[in-house]
């Protein structure tokens, strides 16, 4: 079995794959940081001219200036009761970080990395492991390959459980260079520090209010592990449906389709949730674990952690068993 | 007689409600050279891939060297060396990575993979990317890919596609070497009469999925067919039939062929000059397998 997956392994760097999804994710990593920066420094320099000071030195006066941007918008007539809310709870949010004294505005390394994982949950982390996963049996399938390696006198089960060991290595691989990506690039604009500041968790929403009776403190460095295990958990569950469509269909470019327009479209269901309760039983509706740590607005009553975890696992243990199940049986006619 | 290195038994394939293999029934010996010789479309890869475990057939059993592919799948095929229509390898890998990913699955070492390169010629390219391989080293290297775990059973599907003739013979060559030097059974499919021929101790012909027929090359081949050139081919056709009754063709205007069997040629021409014949021309037809092909699958369409 080791030597299974090793050969998997191998036939991912071979194919130039591993390096590919590398490159993407360090190219959208200086990307996004470098817009981090600039944003920051505009607002302050924006707050800085309306306050008439050269330059902002205290985070302090950021949240200020931002409690009062939300207050207005409550209390604007022409806003609408959804926007209201939102407005109240982000304006109730930071006056609670204010009274806690937790910096939500400076950037270091380490809060810029919980900020890129928890804002790439829903698609772009998804893409990359769809971009690992896609073709692993349908890519062998198009290229003739696959018998080959079903001739060898190994039992078909090993064979496509030594591919989702690779998969499920890989992910962790490309997990872990994400995470050091992050803090090199975000280390050179923001310093390397804020390991230890602290960061509020639990937050809840009551009937368009801000409920902090179950607010937990935790240093950074404890967030980012819980941040990168939801996000492990996700990459698992993207790749798990992914070599399932990719054992089910013949074709690379068909399998990378049907997952990619899976993910795409189904997140676009997303905004229908409220009303419509189908959309909250798909995976693609329940990606975004992060946004229940952090909290951030979940306008939807019955969707909880737990509720996203079950949905997800069970999509992901039908997705294992359809892959063995029908790889296992299935005529191998190319 | 030894116990069979391969044995099929009733085996039948339906595939979207067409029977792709009616009932087949084969059994290779140890070191025999078999050929599996048909028209497109008669269901040789289809055979080949029951064989080798990449489709279930409907109704029947594969036995390999004693074990039942179907209850003891990985005894059984550990035994067997293979080439499947086309030899896919991994094009982004070089010849020398392919052979390392299924020595690993084979429990082979790093001198076996040198040892087949060896053999079939290619250790100088070994660690070129088969991506820029032409079809005929790809075969060369699917070939050595068949032969790492040194298997009881070697099965080819086509082998010599795509291999200039100086392949071919070396690769005619090779087979000949592993079978009577090494002992393997080699199965081989082939469209290519010359081929079988030239290569096979016994041959099946196949005909819309149905083995019509199983003969040793060489009866066949002792099956002497002549062919002699006369002024009057209608006398000499006479002379033929009644003095030892062969069965005459008249293939030409002037040209007749008969089988002879055991009598030789020069006592027939004797004859033919005693009767004051004048033979313009006479020669040996090496064999009649085509013949026999040609009658066994004549007005076969491929379905």
């Amino acid at each position: 079995m080791y030597k299974l997956v090793k050969n998997e392994f191998y036939k991912m760097v071979g194919k130039k794959r591993l390096y590919i999804t590398l490159t993407v994710l360090f190219v959208m990593i200086a990307a996004f940081a470098y817009g981090q920066y600039d944003s920051l420094n505009r607002t302050k320099a924006q707050l800085a001219q309306r306050l008439g000071v050269t330059v902002i030195t205290d985070w302090k006066s950021v949240v200020g200036q931002q409690i009062l941007d939300n207050k207005a918008r409550v209390d604007s007539p022409y806003q609408d009761e959804d926007r209201r809310v939102q407005a109240r709870v982000r304006m109730e949010q930071s006056q609670f970080n204010l009274d806690n004294n937790i910096n939500t505005v400076d950037l270091t390394a380490a809060n810029f990395t919980t900020k890129i994982i928890s804002q790439s949950m829903s698609l772009f982390l998804p893409l990359l492991m769809i971009l690992l996963a896609a073709d692993l049996v349908s890519g062998e399938m198009g290229g003739g390959t696959i018998k080959f390696l079903l001739v060898q006198g190994i039992p078909r089960w090993k064979i496509l459980l030594s591919k989702y060991i690779a998969l499920l290595g890989l992910e962790a691989v490309v997990l872990f260079f994400a995470f050091v990506f992050s803090i090199l690039i975000s280390g050179l604009l923001f310093g390397y520090g804020g390991w230890w500041e602290p960061v509020a968790t639990g937050f809840k929403i009551v009937g368009g209010k801000l409920d902090t009776s179950n607010v937990a403190f935790v240093a950074q460095w404890e967030y980012i592990l819980m941040a990168f295990g939801l996000a492990y958990y996700v990459s698992v569950v993207v790749g798990t449906i992914s070599l399932m469509i990719s054992v089910l269909v013949r074709s690379s470019i068909a399998s990378l389709g049907i997952i990619l327009s899976l993910l795409v479209g189904g997140s676009q269901l997303t905004s229908y949730m409220v009303s419509w309760n189908l959309p909250r039983y798909l995976f693609t509706c329940n990606l975004n674990l992060m946004s229940y740590i952090s909290g951030s607005l979940q306008s939807i009553p019955g969707m909880d952690m737990a509720f996203s975890v079950a949905v997800l696992a069970v999509w992901t243990i039908a997705a294992i068993i359809v892959s063995f199940v029908y790889f296992n049986k299935q005529d191998i006619l190319v | 007689m030894d116990s069979p290195v391969l044995e099929l038994k009733n085996i039948s394939k339906r595939l979207k409600g067409k029977d792709i293999l009616k009932n087949v029934n084969l059994s290779v010996s140890p070191s025999e050279i078999f050929g599996f010789l048909g028209p497109n479309g008669a269901g040789k890869t289809t055979t080949i891939r029951i064989i080798a475990g990449l489709i279930k057939p409907t109704t029947g059993s594969v036995t390999i060297c004693g074990h039942s592919l179907e209850r003891e799948f990985s005894n059984a095929l550990s035994k067997v060396g293979c080439i499947i229509e086309g030899p896919d390898l991994y094009k982004y890998f070089t010849g020398m990575e392919n052979l390392e990913q299924f020595a690993a699955m084979k429990n082979v070492d790093k001198k076996r993979i040198y040892e087949v390169l060896e053999m079939v010629g290619l250790q100088h390219r070994a660690n070129d990317k088969v991506g820029t391989y032409s079809l005929g080293m790809r075969q060369r290297m699917g070939i050595a890919q068949a032969l790492l775990s040194k298997p009881k059973l070697l099965i080819l599907d086509e082998p010599t596609n795509g291999l200039d003739p100086a392949g071919i013979a070396d690769f005619r060559q090779l087979v000949r070497k592993l079978a009577y030097e090494e002992g393997m059974s080699v199965f081989v499919s082939s469209h290519i009469l010359a081929e079988i021929q030239m290569m096979c101790d016994t041959v099946s012909i196949v005909k819309q999925g149905e083995v019509i027929r199983t003969v040793k090359v060489e009866e066949i081949l002792s099956d002497n067919v002549i062919e002699w050139q006369f002024a009057d081919v209608g006398k000499a056709t006479e002379l033929l039939k009644s003095k030892w009754g062969f069965q005459v063709n008249q293939t030409k205007k002037n040209t007749i062929r008969a089988s002879i069997g055991k009598i030789t040629i020069e006592e027939i021409n004797h004859m033919f000059m005693n009767e004051g014949l004048i033979i313009s021309y006479c020669t040996a037809i090496g064999s009649s397998l085509e013949d026999l092909f040609l009658d066994l699958t004549e007005g076969d369409k491929i379905v």
